[in-house]
Order: C-alpha cells, then sequence, then structure tokens
C-alpha cells in the first residue's frame, strides 16, 4: 500500500499539470475568492433620471448616479444599476426594476421619504462559509483529476497487474484516496492559513474549526472522486463537473436561496453539502462541533457509503475480470 | 471529398457518445432551469425573470464548454486510435485538426439552436423574440471559438485530460468576472477592470443589448474577434500539432 503511495509521489512529475492545478490554480481561485469576498460593496446603486434637481437625500448604503436620459435597459439588466428611478412629479416617483417587489418598495419609501425602512437588510451570510461553499465545489470538481492515476492505471493494464500481486484493490484504492486527499487538502489549508496569518484576512473561524471543516470538505471530495473513478470509464472528468456543479447550485454553496417548493426542499436535504453549508454556518456564528452532530454525521455517513460502494464496484470488476 | 468524410466519421462519434450529448443538449437546459429556479426570489415584477437573465449566461458558459466536448472529440482513448490510422495514410495533418473543429462546431451550432428554439417557444424564456437569429449568430460563434481552443489545447498539451482540466479554470474564472453567476457591478475598481477583460463580459451584455435595446453595436466586434481568436487558435493547432508524437 505504502508502494502504491510512493509510487503515486514519484509519478507526479510525469504528469505536472496536477501540480498545476493543486498547488498553483486551485489556492489562486481561493485567492480570489478571499480577497473580492472582503472588498465592499453598495449594495443599492440607482440611477436618478431628472433635468435639474438633486437626489433628495443622500445615504452611505445607496449609490446614487444622477443622469439626464435614461440608461439601456440593459444596463439595468447586467446589473450596473439595480434600479431606475424617475421623478414624475412632486415628491412622487417611479422605480423601474427587475428586483423583487419588496426591493421596489424600499426603494420608493426612500426617495419619498428619505429613509429607508427599518427591515431593508436581508440576512447575509458569513464570509467564511462562502468561501468553503466555493472550495467545496472546487474541490469536488478537481478531485477527479488528482485521481486521474487510478483510471490512468486501469487503460495502461498497470492496475490489472497490480491486482496479481497480494494487493488487494481495497488497499490500492486507499492509498490512491490518501494521495488525493493530501493534494486537496495541503495546498488549500496552506493558502488559508496565508491568508489568515500573513495577510491578516478574516476568514470567519479559528484555526481548529478550519482545519476540521476542510478535512471534512475535502474527504467528501475524495471519496466522490474515487466512487466517479470506479464507476464510471470514459468523460469522468465531465460527468463529475456537471453533477457538483449541479449538487452544490441546489444546496446552496454559492449562495443562499428560499425554496418555495417542499420536494425541492426534500431532494436537496438528501445531498451532502447542505448538512455542510449548516454545519460552516454555525461554526461560524461561534458553535462548536459538538453541537451539529448530526450534519457531521451524515456527512460521513456519505463518505463511507461512497467510498464502500466505490470498493465494492472495483472489487466486483476485478472479480469479473473487466480490468 | 476525403475531409468532408473524416468530418462525417466524428460528428457520427460524438453523437454516439451519451456523455457528450448530454451535456450539450440537456446540460444547459438543466442549468438554466436551476439557476433560474434557484434566484428565482430576487428577482420579480415581470420585467425580466431569472429564467431570462439565466437562460443568456447559462448558454455562454455551456457554450465555451464546448471545449471540453473538441478535447474529447480529438483524444479520446478510442479516438486516438482511429487519429494513429490517420497519420499513416497520406492525409494533410491539418484534416485530422480541422475536421473535428468542423464536427464539435456542428454539434455545439445544432444542438444550440435546439436549446435557444425549446426555451424561446417551449418555456418562454425571453432570447431575443425576433432577433433570435442575432443571438444564434453570437452563440455558434462563440461555440467556434471554443471547439477552436480546445482542439488547441489538445495540440498543445497533448492530452485529453490535461487539456479538459487545465481549460475549465480559466473558462469558470472569465465566466466568474464576465458576471454569469452574479453582478460585478460595484465590487471595486479591480474586478471593474477583470471583468472588462473577460471576453465572457462582453458576449453576455452584447446579448443582453440586443434582446432588450435592440442595440446592435457590439455585435460586429465582438462575432469578429471571436473569428479573429478562433483563426488564431488554429494556427496554433497547425504550429504545434505533431502527429509523430501522437502515441498511446
Amino acid at each position: 500500500m505504502l508502494t502504491i503511495l510512493r509510487n503515486r509521489f514519484l509519478r507526479v512529475p510525469d504528469k505536472l499539470y496536477i501540480i498545476i492545478i493543486a498547488v498553483v490554480i486551485i489556492p489562486l481561485v481561493i485567492g480570489a475568492v478571499i480577497y473580492f469576498s472582503g472588498a465592499t460593496q453598495s449594495p443599492y446603486k440607482i440611477a436618478f433620471i431628472s433635468k435639474e434637481d438633486a437626489p433628495p437625500v443622500k445615504h452611505e448604503l445607496i449609490q446614487i448616479e444622477q443622469m439626464n436620459e435614461r440608461p439601456a435597459m440593459s444596463a439595468l439588466v447586467m446589473g450596473k444599476y439595480n434600479a431606475i428611478v424617475e421623478a414624475v412629479e412632486d415628491q412622487k416617483y417611479t422605480v423601474t426594476t427587475y428586483k423583487d417587489e419588496s426591493f421596489k418598495k424600499t426603494i420608493e419609501e426612500y426617495f419619498e421619504t428619505g429613509k429607508l425602512p427599518v427591515n431593508h437588510t436581508t440576512a447575509k451570510r458569513g464570509i467564511g462559509t462562502s468561501i468553503l461553499g466555493v472550495i467545496l465545489l472546487i474541490a469536488l470538481m478537481q478531485g477527479v483529476a488528482l485521481t486521474t492515476f487510478y483510471p490512468d492505471d486501469r487503460n495502461k493494464s498497470t492496475f490489472k497487474r497490480i491486482m496479481m500481486s497480494p494487493l488487494t484493490s481495497r488497499q490500492y484504492l486507499v492509498a490512491q484516496g490518501m494521495f488525493t486527499f493530501s493534494c486537496l487538502f495541503v495546498p488549500t489549508y496552506f493558502v488559508i492559513l496565508v491568508m489568515k496569518i500573513c495577510f491578516k484576512i478574516n476568514i470567519g473561524f479559528g484555526l481548529g474549526a478550519l482545519t476540521g471543516l476542510l478535512i471534512i470538505a475535502t474527504a467528501l471530495a475524495t471519496a466522490f472522486s474515487l466512487f466517479m473513478a470506479s464507476v464510471m470509464n470514459r468523460n469522468i472528468s465531465l460527468a463529475t463537473s456537471g453533477i457538483s456543479i449541479l449538487t452544490c447550485l441546489l444546496a446552496g454553496c454559492l449562495f443562499n436561496y428560499d425554496s418555495q417548493s417542499k420536494w425541492l426542499d426534500a431532494v436537496t436535504n438528501i445531498l451532502p453539502q447542505k448538512p455542510f453549508m449548516t454545519l460552516s454556518q454555525g461554526m461560524e456564528g461561534g458553535q462548536t462541533f459538538s453541537d451539529f452532530p448530526w450534519q457531521i454525521g451524515y456527512i460521513v455517513g456519505w463518505i463511507i457509503v461512497l467510498w464502500f460502494e466505490g470498493s465494492l464496484i472495483t472489487k466486483k470488476k476485478v472479480q469479473k475480470g473487466i480490468y | 471529398m476525403r475531409f468532408l468524410k473524416i468530418a462525417a466519421f466524428d460528428f457520427r462519434n460524438i453523437i454516439r457518445n451519451p456523455t457528450l450529448l448530454f451535456s450539450n443538449m440537456v446540460l444547459p437546459l438543466v442549468l438554466i432551469g436551476v439557476m433560474g429556479f434557484v434566484t428565482q426570489s430576487f428577482f420579480g415584477s415581470g420585467l425580466l425573470s431569472s429564467y431570462d437573465y439565466y437562460g443568456i449566461t447559462m448558454i455562454t458558459l455551456s457554450a465555451l464548454l464546448v471545449i471540453m466536448t473538441a478535447t474529447n472529440a480529438f483524444m479520446e482513448e478510442q479516438v486516438k486510435k482511429a487519429n494513429i490510422r490517420m497519420i499513416y495514410a497520406p492525409i494533410a495533418k491539418a484534416e485530422i485538426y480541422l475536421s473535428k473543429i468542423l464536427s464539435t462546431f456542428l454539434v455545439g451550432t445544432l444542438s444550440f439552436i435546439f436549446i435557444l428554439m425549446i426555451g424561446q417557444y417551449g418555456f418562454g424564456i425571453n432570447f431575443g423574440g425576433d432577433h433570435l437569429p442575432y443571438i444564434v449568430i453570437l452563440i455558434s460563434m462563440l461555440v467556434l471559438f471554443g471547439s477552436c481552443f480546445g482542439t488547441m489545447m489538445c495540440c498543445v498539451l497533448g492530452d485529453e485530460e490535461k487539456a479538459s482540466s487545465i481549460s475549465q479554470l480559466p473558462v469558470l474564472l472569465f465566466s466568474a468576472f464576465g458576471g454569469i453567476f452574479f453582478s460585478t457591478y460595484g465590487l471595486g475598481k479591480t474586478v471593474a477592470f477583470l471583468s472588462n477583460v473577460s471576453p465572457v463580459k462582453w458576449i453576455v451584455e452584447c446579448a443582453f443589448r440586443i434582446i432588450y435595446d435592440n442595440d446592435f453595436t457590439l455585435l460586429l466586434p465582438v462575432t469578429l474577434s471571436l473569428l479573429g481568436a478562433s483563426a488564431v487558435c488554429i494556427l496554433v493547432c497547425q504550429l504545434t500539432f505533431k502527429p509523430e508524437e501522437f502515441t498511446c
């Protein structure tokens, strides 16, 4: 088993792009995410159309740009402005926006009374949770690229020869899993540490919590990629990317959403990413791992099931002599 | 004639591959559906629905991901063997990769025309109404670029998995900065700059201008630059594709 693991690392120079992905690109993306989630954002950008009046009131949360003519609708669609406000008569304004009714009401009220309604802000997710959501997505997508030696071994019939030795397919997968896990975990963890310690960027977690959460995320990604590599023979990376993007979106890894449909909730609650997001949000709010036994248990359950399914399928295929 | 035969064969190869067919014809629709559904509550008042917004952005993203179809059509293990036989035949090396580009482009364009039609007439998504043909032109140019870029990555790197996983990352970065997933306005000057550099932003803006403002000023420059970029990719293919190194 250790030989296999050593073999993985020795073969890394042959597949240099693995290093490029693991050591350069993943951390780069994560660094960018951390950097940009720290950037300040003015929540409301408004185009105010009026020939003479200055905008009635100023507010730090609202950025008003005054102009003589209506901007193009596409500027509104692209999000350059959140709303176009036009003065109709004294103290009366028409608001054009593609956002929901409550936003329109908020802006109307602001222009008419000069004050924002009390409950104008929506609940925001912490920066650490947003970062971990993206990390989970990238780890799930890139895990397969880091598992590439396994399908590679099968294509080159090396796997067949390895199976002739006393090594079992399960031990082989354990070694491969260790390799994938360390290639995912070490660079990611390193970047976040650098960000946290050298650049003093607030990640939202303590070191212990961060380590724990990252281990969970990368272990899930490892189990998933081993599973996918065992099940599929062709187009592994294509299928994995598709599945990862869809499930992460539905589980709310990239942004939070309220679904109005019960059956969709039932479907998304099955996904392991959902308890992970709950867990990390709770941790960021100051709770500890022991407050989420159910969530952790569920994710670990997924990891075990994916792992066992993967190794079972491989074992079956070996017994049937497919490789 | 011989070239067309090779291209037709590649075309059939792509169509027979269920994963590729799924990722080109079904996945974009699923993505539009999921993104539209997930963000439904952020949109309202009938001006623009979440499906209208993500219809355009997700089609742009999937059209770019044609890169992966191209790498697959070129260097998938089973296709590779056939390619090796072709290398020994008296065929110009340009014919080998040009046939992959042509077949990927055809599959991609046909499937996106299908998706745009289904979206507009079946699901009532606003893809420009009468201006739909212009959107089709724009997207097919993007598909052409994706096919050329994917093939170029294969020529440069010589390996399918390598080419597709490396080209995925710039695609995702350009898409994120181009405002595919969320609006990039108001995120500071650096992001504004990166967003203007991202070709994806200009494609999306071009499409939205056509649909919502009847404004065609961006159409010509965007399509021409995509054509130019495709030509550059083909040139790189010709320079870097070495059939003699093309082994299993």
